[in-house]
């Protein structure tokens, strides 16, 4: 089994902006990676400025794997930090016996988000904190940028233009649990 | 293949049309490559037909087959570098669309959308001229002539700002004058340079597509990204709209721009601004052609803003202060005499320092020309402040010099460039405006002389003369006395601050020079001189019919005016000075020794540190030890005084002549003296306290004075020889300002000046000497004028109050005489030097003696700018005391 390319980022976030940061970071991770034409357009988080895909569709499903992040940190009280991840996936025609021809999804990379909640008690606190996690989100977009500019051997060929070649997934915890919240169609 | 081309096809919207495309690609490749149809050619000649036609087919099919894939990759090629041209305008700026009609029957319109490497964007024709290079990249055969580097930048463009309003960029919590009306923001390239893997057609074109498609995202989000587009984009989306600033890109072809322009990005706004720009490569694709890449160099910092000149001027006389304050203030401060010479010193100086370093760039925008349009009133205050101080603060340039960069020098320069001469005019009216709108500019001119001044005492007394300047400063304080009273009716009083200095010591003769004072306006100098010397009355004479011509109106109104005040105080003084000068000196040694001495430890303390209040105070305690010493002087003449004399008649000549030069400008508005006026003008504007400067008025030679201070710097830096060239130049200061060869004369000595600033500075030598020179030769009048001012004020102690009259009538019968007019000038002023040595000498106690001598071998010995110029200029003075003698 191939070992995906994995590039792991890390944010501080208060728990008033942990998802829009969140949010802007799947954004940037899925511009860069959602192959079919798209029409850009730009959000601002915390006076820095994104790309994203002008896809509805793409967004929800963003949302609701955020709101699932947050869940996490709600519930559990103590937990003060949490993991969201995106693969994404090449279609492989499955070697298969006579009758069974499967496709084969495998994962060539994935983006690991870990998330620190931290709060801030006073107003000079919140100030720096501000400018914490800008200088982290603004880092966070950096490093996705590199590492799609300089990194893209890996990417599998692509076969089809008219919709997306790689099912994604978007995962929240430590490991990849199931194939629920795969979202390899479109 | 085919995928790809099928894929890229189908993914564009775009039809392969093979066949033309054959046609096309056929065409484009015959002259470039010699292959199939060259090929063909030849073997068309020879074999068979058939063989040809199979070998030709096969040719042909092999060359169809790459020049499709050629052009397809050229295609691609051409593509991505106008996609990423378009990506990053369309981040930047809102084009405008195509409108198209769409085909359906339907009439209706949508934009044309670019969709190349699955990015969609509306085409625009904006660019299109631009780009033009880039669209026609098909014809290009890649390997041959690859396309020229693609250029995009992003503008901020601020042409559009009225005159009043100044671009700013803060940087270190210090607001940047923005030089250029075109500030390159960010600098993208798209370069096709040679393949990765130096083999061409090494991946598919489907890899290539595939790859190409993330570094264009990254061009986007890169640039929507940067801080440039945020952060300035918010910044400025209300200044742009209200403050015509304008945010536009530019297509340049990479060839046809220079190395300057390119690195435009990169360069400092700001005088001393820390570069802040930052590069990033976003990669590039490996194609059939090579390695198309794709950077980025954009500034960091883009605290741009926009404000009014006004309060740009305030932050700059801010930090104006804080630099002179830094490392000349100190030396100038010890130098200086007085607090309001000191302040004076401060605006005007500071005026110039603080337009360096900031307005250095504001200084340069003259040079450049473009700030100079766009400068507003207040920016032309600043930058005749410059200039003037450049001008009359040229003391202060080699200072300011050696500590700034050569910018600034350069500015100085400029300002002697243009400002000198033009500005000197321009100034002049400034300058005596000021000095003739206010009393206080008697203050003014004697703040300016003693700032002035203080250059050349400052050196000196670092050396050894502290005590002497501070005597110098004593004799001022006489005169200032004198002056305060006269001065009271007008500015000219500096007139009657020498006249009464003279009075003192003539009152033997004061009937004499008060005669010829009350006679003529012009006698009145003459007076003056004659006064501090007997003998001097006859030169007067002869030199004030010279002198006076120019100021010898105004000069009278003054006279009339010190009259009045001279015979107050001219009473007052008479009355002591009726008695024998030694038997009040003596009388008057005790207390005026004491005094003097109290006087002149402060004074040297002072002289290290900023002594204004020990000066001011020390001078009403001068007086007395003043007056003593002229009496002193005017009763025993000594050739050792001119040695002595030099230091302190360096100062009072050139307070005397500033003074007078106040004076006249205000009567004349001369221009070399609205030159030295020009300084004078802020000092009087910023000295209100001119009443204690009244005494500095003394300096009336302050003309001189106020070129001394100028000059004196360089003096003091350059040396004496100026000083020397300058005191036979004073001996005629209409000359010295009209004879262009003096000027050229004090240019030479400016020169050296500005060679030793140079020497002084490291870097900036060259510029900055040149600048100093063009300074110093705006300032080169003024600066012969202090000059000249200051080899008289070395030759006499009593310079002073001979230079009062010197200025007057000594200038002018310098200037009516040519150097032997000087020389005839000068034969009084050794007596009256003598007098006045002998006088500090007899008058002082062995401890002043002894200081004096001291402070002479000091300046002598020392680097002090005396000291330079004495080798010369006492040769000099002794040449012309031997010839008075």
């Amino acid at each position: 089994m191939e070992h995906p390319q994995t590039f792991s980022l890390d944010v501080v976030a208060e728990r008033n902006h942990v998802s829009d940061i969140v949010r802007a970071i799947i954004s940037t991770i899925f511009f860069h990676r959602f192959f079919p034409a798209v029409r850009p357009k730009t959000r601002d988080v915390l006076d820095l400025t994104f790309p994203s895909i002008d896809d509805p569709k793409l967004d929800a499903q963003i949302d609701a794997q955020v709101s699932s992040l947050l869940e996490g940190f709600n519930n559990g009280t103590s937990k003060s930090s949490g993991r969201i991840s995106v693969q994404f996936y090449e279609k492989r025609r499955k070697k298969s016996g006579w009758f069974l021809r499967a496709d084969e999804q495998v994962c060539w990379e994935e983006w690991v988000l870990n998330v620190k909640l931290v709060s801030a008690r006073t107003d000079s606190e919140r100030r720096n904190l501000r400018t914490k996690m800008e200088n982290q989100l603004s880092n966070a977009i950096l490093q996705i940028i590199t590492a799609v500019s300089h990194h893209k051997d890996h990417i599998p060929p692509i076969t089809e233009m008219t919709s997306n070649p790689f099912p994604f997934q978007i995962t929240v915890g430590d490991k990849v649990d199931n194939w629920g919240t795969r979202m390899g169609i479109f | 293949m085919r995928q790809a081309n099928n894929g890229i096809n189908d993914q564009n919207g775009r039809p392969s049309t093979p066949s033309r495309r054959l046609s096309q690609m056929a065409e484009n490749n015959r002259p470039n490559s010699p292959g199939v149809y060259g090929n063909y050619a030849q073997q068309q000649e020879p074999d068979t037909q058939d063989n040809k036609k199979s070998k030709l087919n096969q040719l042909l099919q092999v060359r169809i087959f790459q020049s499709i894939r050629a052009i397809v990759y050229a295609n691609g090629t051409q593509n991505f570098f106008l996609k990423v041209a378009m990506t990053v305008l369309h981040t930047r700026m809102t084009l405008p669309p195509i409108i198209i009609s769409k085909r359906d029957g339907t009439g209706s319109t949508a934009r044309k959308v670019n969709k190349w490497f699955s990015m969609e964007l509306d085409e625009t024709e904006m660019f299109s001229r631009d780009l033009y290079v880039w669209k026609i990249l098909n014809a290009y055969d890649p390997q041959q002539s690859p396309p020229p580097p693609l250029i995009i930048e992003t503008i901020l463009d601020a042409n559009d700002l009225s005159p009043d309003q100044q671009l700013v960029v803060v940087s270190d919590e210090r607001r940047w004058k923005v030089e250029t009306s075109e500030v390159v923001i960010e600098r993208w390239k798209v370069v096709l340079g040679p393949s990765s893997t130096g083999q061409p057609f090494t991946e598919d074109l489907p890899v290539v597509y595939k790859k190409s498609i993330p570094v264009i995202r990254t061009v986007f989000s890169y640039a929507a990204h940067v801080q440039l587009h945020s952060k300035l984009k918010k910044q400025l989306s209300k200044q742009v709209r209200q403050k015509g600033l304008k945010i536009r890109c530019r297509i340049r072809n990479g060839d046809e721009m220079t190395r300057e322009e390119y690195a435009a990005v990169e360069s400092p706004l700001g005088e001393g601004q820390v570069r802040e720009t930052r590069s990033y490569s976003l990669g590039g694709v490996d194609c059939a052609v090579g390695f198309v890449s794709v950077d980025v160099t954009h500034r960091e910092n883009c605290e741009f803003r926009v404000e009014s000149q006004e309060s740009l001027l305030s932050s700059d006389f801010m930090n104006q202060d804080e630099y002179f304050f830094q490392p000349s203030l100190g030396n100038r401060n010890s130098h200086r005499t007085g607090q309001l010479p000191y302040a004076a010193g401060r605006e005007p100086s500071s005026a110039p320092t603080t337009a360096q370093p900031r307005p250095g760039a504001s200084v340069q925008q003259p040079a450049s020309g473009l700030p100079v349009t766009n400068l507003t009133t207040g920016e032309r205050r600043i930058q005749h402040m410059r200039n003037a101080p450049s001008m009359s603060g040229s003391p202060f340039d080699p200072a300011s010099s050696s500590y700034r960069s050569a910018r600034e020098s350069n500015p100085s320069l400029r300002s002697v460039d243009n400002a000198a001469r033009r500005s000197s005019v321009s100034f002049s009216p400034f300058k005596t405006g000021s000095v003739a709108s206010s009393p206080g500019a008697g203050v003014a001119g004697s703040r300016l002389t003693s700032g002035t001044s203080i250059p050349n005492r400052s050196r000196p007394s670092t050396g050894t003369g502290g005590p002497i300047p501070h005597r110098m400063s004593m004799p001022t304080p006489i005169d200032s006395s004198h002056s305060a009273q006269a001065s009271s009716g007008s500015p000219r009083p500096s007139s009657m601050r020498f006249s009464s200095s003279f009075t003192n010591r003539p009152p033997r003769f004061s009937g004499t020079s008060i005669n010829r004072a009350e006679e003529d306006g012009a006698s009145s100098g003459r007076g003056s001189v004659s006064s501090s010397s007997n003998a001097w009355a006859a030169s007067f004479p002869d030199d004030s019919g010279h002198s006076i011509t120019e100021d010898g109106k105004k000069i009278s109104e003054l006279m009339k005016l010190l009259e009045l005040t001279e015979k107050k105080g001219l009473k007052s003084f008479e009355q002591k000075t009726t008695v024998d000068p030694l038997s009040r000196f003596r009388k008057l040694r005790d207390t005026h020794a004491a005094l003097s001495e109290s006087i002149v430890e402060p004074l040297h303390h002072s002289q290290s540190q900023p002594q204004l209040h020990s000066q001011e105070q020390q001078r009403p305690l001068s007086y007395p030890s003043a007056s003593g010493l002229i009496s002193s002087l005017s009763s025993s003449t000594s050739p050792q005084l001119f040695q002595i004399s030099p230091h302190t008649p360096h100062a009072p000549v050139v307070r005397s002549r500033l003074s007078e030069g106040l004076s006249a400008a205000d009567a004349n508005g001369s221009e070399g003296r609205g030159a030295l006026h020009h300084r004078p003008r802020p000092e009087n504007t910023t000295g209100p306290g001119s009443s204690v400067a009244t005494p500095l008025d003394i300096p009336s030679p302050p003309r001189g004075g106020r070129t001394v201070s100028s000059f004196r710097r360089p003096n003091s830096f350059v040396q004496n020889k100026a000083v020397v060239d300058v005191l036979e130049d004073l001996d005629d200061p209409a000359t010295a300002f009209a004879n262009a060869g003096r000027q050229s004369a004090s240019l030479g000595t400016v020169d050296t000046v500005p060679v030793s600033l140079a020497r002084m500075r490291e870097d900036h030598d060259a510029a900055s000497a040149a600048a100093d020179r063009p300074n110093a030769v705006g300032a080169g009048v003024t600066s012969n004028l202090a000059a000249t001012t200051t080899s008289n004020s070395s030759a006499s102690s009593s310079v002073r109050g001979r230079f009062p009259a010197r200025g007057r009538g000594g200038w002018s019968g310098q200037n009516s005489g040519s150097a032997s007019g000087g020389s005839g000038l000068r034969p009084g002023e050794p007596d009256d030097d003598d007098l006045l040595f002998t006088m500090s000498e007899d008058v002082s106690d062995p401890n002043h003696h002894q200081r004096r001598n001291n402070s002479e071998d000091g300046a002598g010995k020392a680097a002090g700018p005396s000291n330079l110029g004495e080798p010369k200029e006492r040769p000099a003075l002794d040449k012309t005391t031997k010839k008075r003698v």
